[in-house]
């Protein structure tokens, strides 16, 4: 009995060298090779994503832009045709009367456009990376106390981030502060306005 | 009433075309500020492991090349856990751009943790994305590099690389110390040995479907040029020719590596076809060719060559063998590397008896210089054109470091002891099967 269980513990090492010399074990294989290789590890992540805002698609209408940007206007609704294009001329005429000051409103118009530019550009974070030439084009609208009440894209520069990195920049912004203007030039000029994210270099 | 409104329609025309023309403000640049970021602690439905972990690597992910700033848990006003509990006000008082907010829940036969988290936009107070990452609880990291990527990609309209790797060669401390291929994440952190040999390992290069790599090893005593299979580890030598085997790059295609032969007496640029399973010559000058790369479209090859008498980068079209020289400033330009729009080359550079690396439009010709430490080789390009991670070196020892592609962000990578050389940076990795387990 002593004898069998010797064997079988004799045996058992035995094979159980065997098996582990086949399942490689003992690295033998690096004895005789210089060379090890490994294969990459993997980490499986699995993912599912949902976009919510299609940014090309978006218009951000978010007041009611007729409404608010011709005010002017609401006063001729109640009127007839005729008494509408009889103020249109009269607008015309003032127009033409104006044009002697019209070095004068330059200069206005380009002082206020610099204070609406700095405020956007302090405001702006562009992406890292964009192709140059990417342009886009938002509209905005804004009451007299310089805030903006509405904000679309007029034209898409086809970077989804850099299209709203401009939108972020301007909804930063919520309200232009230093456009103490005259009303006229305000309607004119300032209540409804274009800017060009166009970055140089 | 339709009458009036439609004279009212005209008027708006008139009002708007003649007496108002509209004015148009350029906006030429934007600031300098890194875009401000949340990522709110992750709420844990769990008890493993430590909550704290996965905001923190996304945090420091988005970080470390300058672009975004994250806020701290502390700094927050409120620690939201889902898209309903977001105070919109309290992340604008902050000047937060961006807020990430999400759930870690685990389940499922594989017991996978699953992220559920929305990138929303705070300015606009609305959602931009939903996602959901799942994976092993084991590779937290890993799934916490990907919910990086994916809001970097949210953010900044370029893909996040932050679950991409780096291979490089590194040489064991003593004289005679071993070669490895190493793998890691870009940060230098989760590294593992590829291959190893007694004998030198050269130019690491990633195939760009991310399956396989080309290098040069000196195994059997001279240079020959392998391909190792990353995920199975099985390797192949490509057909040895007499001489140099060197710097072998993979087509964009996968289907040619082009490299440098010495076959004929001096180093060429050669194209190895694995459809024929023979080498073609591409260039054919008395010069020495070499450290050819592969246009991302693979129509062009850009290759160091001394013909001139001083090493330039040169440009080869691929289709009618023509080269143009393409560096012309400095009398040492070399190891040029397209970047992934192919507009720019990124190379190596001396000025002043110091190697730096530099891009150089291709179009305009103007040349940057990003670092200005001595001795930088090698570099290697992000997939998303963002960074480049270089060899260099810090008091005598071998580093790798990175900078962001406009010069201003850099950064080491942590590896440990002994030299480390050749970084090649992998294309982006497709590892996920979106939809798999939904």
């Amino acid at each position: 009995m002593q004898n069998y269980l010797a064997g079988l513990t004799i045996s058992f090492i035995l094979h159980l060298g065997l098996v582990l010399s086949f399942i490689n074990f003992f690295r033998i294989d690096l004895l005789y090779s210089i060379n090890s290789v490994s294969p990459m590890p993997i980490q499986l992540i699995y993912e599912k994503s949902e976009v919510i805002v299609k940014e090309n698609k978006i218009n951000m209408i978010e007041g009611s832009v007729k409404e608010k940007v011709v005010s002017p206007l609401s006063i001729i609704e109640a009127t007839d045709s005729k008494a509408e294009l009889a103020s249109i001329e009269v607008e015309k005429t003032l127009l033409s009367k104006e044009k002697i000051e019209v070095a004068g409103l330059i200069e206005e118009i380009s002082a206020y456009s610099k204070v609406i530019r700095d405020q956007v550009m302090n405001n702006w974070k562009p992406p890292t990376l964009f192709e140059r030439g990417t342009k886009s084009e938002l509209i905005i609208t804004l009451v007299p106390t310089g805030e903006i009440i509405n904000v679309s894209i007029s034209k898409e520069s086809g970077n989804k981030a850099f299209d709203r990195s401009a939108l972020a920049a301007v909804y930063k912004v919520d309200k232009f502060e230093g456009l103490d203007m005259r009303r006229k030039l305000f309607d004119e000029h300032f209540r409804i306005f274009t800017l060009v994210f166009n970055p140089k270099g | 009433m339709k009458n009036k409104n439609i004279a009212l329609l005209l008027s708006l025309i008139f009002f708007s075309s003649i007496i108002y023309p509209q004015l148009r403000i350029e906006i030429t640049e934007g600031t300098k500020d890194p875009i401000r970021v949340a990522i709110v602690p992750i709420t844990w439905e769990l008890d493993y492991p430590a909550r704290e972990y996965l905001h923190q690597i996304v945090s420091s992910d988005l970080e470390s090349f300058g672009e975004f700033k994250a806020l701290t848990p502390q700094e927050m006003l409120s620690l939201p856990q889902n898209e309903e509990e977001v105070l919109y006000r309290d992340w604008k008082l902050l000047d937060v751009d961006y807020l990430v907010v999400g759930t870690a829940s685990q389940g499922g036969i594989s017991k996978n943790i699953s992220v559920n988290f929305s990138v929303i936009d705070v300015m606009r107070e609305r959602t931009l994305r939903r996602s959901v990452s799942s994976g092993s609880a084991n590779h937290l990291t890993a799934l916490a590099h990907v919910m990086s990527d994916r809001i970097y990609e949210e953010i900044n309209g370029i893909p996040g690389i932050y679950s991409t790797k780096i291979i490089y060669v590194k040489k064991d401390k003593p004289a005679k110390g071993k070669y490895h291929l190493k793998l890691a994440d870009i940060d230098g952190q989760n590294d593992s040995v590829l291959f190893s040999s007694s004998e030198p390992l050269m130019s690491p290069d990633w195939s760009s479907d991310g399956r396989k790599l080309a290098y040069v090893s000196f195994e059997e005593g001279s240079s020959r040029i392998y391909i190792q299979e990353l995920y199975t580890g099985s390797r192949i030598g490509l057909k040895m020719e007499e001489g140099i085997n060197s710097s072998p790059d993979w087509s964009p295609n996968n289907k040619y590596i082009s490299a440098v032969l010495s076959k004929d007496g001096n180093p060429d640029i050669y194209m190895f076809d694995f459809g024929t399973n023979s080498w073609e010559q591409l260039t054919d000058h008395f010069g020495i060719d070499t450290e050819p790369d592969w246009s991302p479209n693979g129509k062009k090859i850009i290759f160091t060559s001394n013909r001139s008498g001083s090493p330039q980068i040169y440009e080869l079209t691929v289709s009618n063998r023509k080269i143009r020289r393409k560096t012309f400033e400095g009398s040492y330009n070399a190891r040029a590397r397209y970047t992934p729009d192919g507009r720019s080359i990124v190379f190596v550079h001396r000025r002043e008896g110091l190697f730096h690396i530099a891009t150089q439009d291709l179009k305009t010709g103007r040349i940057k210089i990003l670092t200005d430490t001595n001795l930088d080789e090698s570099p290697t390009i992000s997939p998303n054109g963002n960074v480049i991670i270089y060899a260099t070196k810090n008091k005598e020892e071998n580093i790798l470091a990175g900078i962001s592609i406009d010069g201003k962000t850099k950064f080491i990578l942590p590896t440990d002891l002994g030299e480390v050389r050749e970084p090649s940076w992998s294309p982006l990795l497709k590892l996920s099967r979106a939809n798999k387990l939904f």
